[in-house]
């Protein structure tokens, strides 16, 4: 009702009251004569009722009163003057006069719920919609997308949503255009959060957010017009707007630390099982180590050559296995914390290979290692410490899963958008129900037996490898065994090659 | 290991500064039994006293002090010490290693590391040390399968001569100027490209790819030309 008797302007509704009474005397003036008074007051009853429905009680009062005075005037002797002679037609007019008014009331009040009725209607839909466009936002920029566009399409207003937070408040991201807070929007900002109620000036509104009592924020609008907020009905549907959308930030705020209290439940549950698996790994090295030197201590002279060897051998092998234990444990602590920063570089991959067969010469024996690097393949950007470690790590489980003496393929190929390098073996393979598997941590095959690796060599391969925005993934060797590939995105654009690199003196 | 015939009475001095018991008593039976003389000290502040008043022959640095950071260390015996300095450092210090390194470090040990690692080192350091001018710009030069003649620029593998461009062979004779040490990426960049390129790895990179695949049987598994990664070359010295 309020919006509408604020859209339309008053004096229509009264103009058309007396364009109504001016009608129906046009009408039953001429018929005077044909008809008696009880019809006139009909045609005028008709103009009252239509006046009442179509513009409410107001106009409505005013065509009865203008009604009557016609009546009087017109049709009441003496004709053409409020005087009344005839005192018979007094009761008539009275009675015009009171039927009008409980027309009028009745109809402007029919006419009054209808307006309200579909007013509430619409505030319903405009609320029905909006919270079920924020049940289906899930980040808080789609939430902020809902609530500034159902503003704009019911206020006609620009919004933002202000967060309240230790250090003040502060606009939500993305705020879109600039809210432009000066200090003084910011005070009222501030007064109607402390108030907690709307708080309007010139052509903002500040509309707390409030969630169970607390307030957590505001909405605020600019370019509203204040017609459209004059009645409590439209506060309301704006403070329902406000708190609906303070709702769902609290639902997603909710949402994360649900998610990061699993996450930290399930880092526990790993770090149970990574202490437990890790005093196992390290005490049964640490075990041999002490047995071997007490012996050699206790009876070392009185021990043959060869046996006095054979524990100094121990003693070392398992030295180097408590160190790629450790090695493991530090790389998974670093992956896993998110400390680990890449040092992008462009290496030669022919290097890197290098390295990390160095790295296991031991480990590998007397092996033969076939190494299949085309001349002409690019350098490629990478981290080379950790691309090593990743070799090393599948070498190592290549020598641990496969017979003694049996050859190890490594191979690099560039293909365009990647370049991947190949550590292929000749032993048992991995069944394909295993292939993801064997990447996740603590997996161990079933051959890892006594010098078992930690269960960690691959997942710190997958990690590294994602790290560069590449992947590993293992497969068949053609004849038999398990095939690794690590591919690596080459970054073509930026790739810089040896032609580029000639210095007009490079020459022999 | 000791060279008799340059070796001062007594085997030369080393300075060992680490502040691990373990580690320290692991370097001085080694080293005592390899007739060295050691000296040892567990803080820097102590190891820049011993090395103004004793004046060892080599100091065997560990970059994990607790009362200095290692390159600061160097920083402050390269100020007038002349001799040596091998740094020790752990797998989680690879940057403090190249900067100890570009600091004036002769070369370096990652632990854990084998006696024969260490001695190695040594006797590589100490054979530079002692030379009173630079390694001489001319002569032959040979390790393993190759032979360089510096005087007629003549480079030979297994007995065959071998072509090179002239970057290439600019950085062969930076790294036998080095021969048996680790070179850092800046320092091979400086003494071949120059000042303004210290930064550019990957060209060093191309080139020594190239080289490699010129003067070594296999590209990939080097017996000359090593890498040292993430912090250098080094060639591999008889």
């Amino acid at each position: 009702m309020a919006a509408r008797s604020a859209s339309e302007p008053v004096w229509i509704g009264y103009l058309t009251a007396i364009f109504a009474v001016a009608i129906a005397t046009a009408i039953a003036f001429p018929m005077l004569r044909q008809l008696d008074l009880a019809n006139i007051v009909m045609v005028y009853l008709l103009a009252i009722f239509l006046v009442a429905a179509a513009m409410g009680t107001g106009p409505a009062v005013a065509a009865t009163v203008l009604s009557v005075a016609c009546f009087v005037y017109f049709y009441v002797p003496n004709y053409f003057s409020f005087i009344v002679a005839d005192f018979r037609s007094l009761p008539t007019f009275t009675l015009m006069f009171c039927v009008g008014l409980v027309v009028a009331t009745l109809t402007g009040r029919l006419l009054a719920e209808a307006v309200a009725g579909r007013e509430r209607e619409v505030r319903s839909q405009a609320l029905y919609q909006l919270s079920r466009g924020l049940a289906a936002a899930e980040t808080r920029a789609a939430i902020i997308d809902v609530v500034r566009e159902h503003l704009l399409e019911v206020f006609g207003c620009a919004s933002w949503l202000l967060e309240s937070s230790p250090e003040g408040l502060t606009v939500v991201e993305p705020a879109g255009e600039d809210p432009k807070i000066t200090p003084e929007v910011m005070a009222f900002a501030q007064r109607a959060l402390r108030e907690r109620s709307v708080l309007r000036a010139e052509d903002m509104l500040f509309v707390p957010m409030i969630v169970a009592s607390e307030p957590v924020g505001l909405v605020f609008c600019r370019g509203i017009d204040v017609r459209d907020v004059s009645s409590t009905a439209h506060l309301r549907l704006l403070e329902a707007f406000a708190n609906n959308a303070a709702i769902a930030l609290k639902r997603l705020i909710i949402g994360d630390e649900a998610r990061a209290t699993q996450q930290r439940i399930d880092e526990v549950r790993l770090r149970n099982v990574m202490l437990s698996s890790m005093s196992h790994d390290f005490r049964t090295p640490l075990a041999s180590i002490t047995g071997a030197v007490t012996t050699l201590i206790d009876s070392g002279a009185s021990l043959d050559p060869e046996t006095r060897a054979d524990l100094m051998q121990s003693i070392r092998e398992d030295a180097d296995h408590l160190e790629v234990q450790v090695r493991n444990m530090l790389d998974v602590t670093r992956l896993e914390s998110g400390t680990l920063q890449i040092k992008r570089d462009w290496h030669a991959m022919e290097e890197v290979i290098g390295c990390a067969l160095t790295r296991v010469e031991r480990t590998l024996g007397a092996r033969s290692i076939k190494i299949d690097i085309p001349p002409d393949l690019p350098l490629v950007a990478m981290d080379a410490l950790l691309i090593e470690q990743v070799l090393v790590n599948l070498l190592e489980n290549a020598a641990r899963y496969t017979p003694p003496g049996s050859p190890i393929d490594i191979s690099a190929a560039d293909n365009g958008d990647w370049v991947r390098i190949t550590v292929a073996d000749h032993g048992p393979g991995i069944p394909a129900s295993d292939r993801e598997i064997v990447f996740k941590k603590f997996y161990r095959g079933a051959g890892a037996k006594v010098r078992g690796g930690s269960g960690l060599g691959l997942s710190i391969c997958r990690a590294i490898a994602q790290l560069h925005g590449g992947f590993v993934w293992v497969d068949d060797t053609p004849g038999g065994g398990a095939s690794f590939q690590i591919d690596l995105p080459s970054q073509q654009d930026q790739q810089v090659s040896a032609h580029t690199l000639s210095k007009p003196e490079d020459v022999e | 290991m000791t060279d008799a015939s340059s070796a001062p009475p007594g085997g030369y001095h080393i300075l060992v500064v680490e502040d691990e018991p373990q580690m320290r008593r692991f370097l001085r039976v080694t080293l005592r039994v390899n007739g060295y003389r050691v000296t040892e000290a567990t803080t820097a502040t102590e190891a820049l006293a011993i090395a103004e008043t004793r004046r060892p022959d080599i100091v065997v640095l560990d970059l994990g002090l607790p009362d200095l950071d290692g390159v600061t260390v160097v920083g402050k015996l390269r100020a007038w010490f002349t001799s040596p300095i091998i740094v020790v450092s752990a797998r989680q210090q690879e940057g403090d290693k190249v900067r100890a390194l570009d600091a004036g470090a002769d070369d370096y040990l990652t632990k854990p590391f084998g006696t024969a690692e260490l001695l190695a080192r040594i006797r590589v350091a100490l054979r530079h040390g002692n030379r009173i001018e630079k390694e001489p710009e001319q002569g032959v030069f040979q390790t393993g399968d190759l032979r360089v003649d510096r005087d007629r620029h003549d480079v030979s593998v297994r007995g065959q001569s071998v072509k090179l461009t002239g970057l290439e062979y600019r950085l062969l004779d930076a790294m036998i100027r080095h021969a048996g040490r680790v070179v850092t990426h800046r320092q091979l960049l400086r003494e071949v490209w120059g000042e303004a390129h210290v930064e550019e790895a990957h060209y060093l990179r191309v080139y020594m790819s190239a080289l490699r695949r010129k003067l070594e049987e296999n590209p990939a598994r080097p017996k000359l030309l090593l890498t040292e990664q993430s912090v250098g070359y080094r060639l591999r010295s008889d």
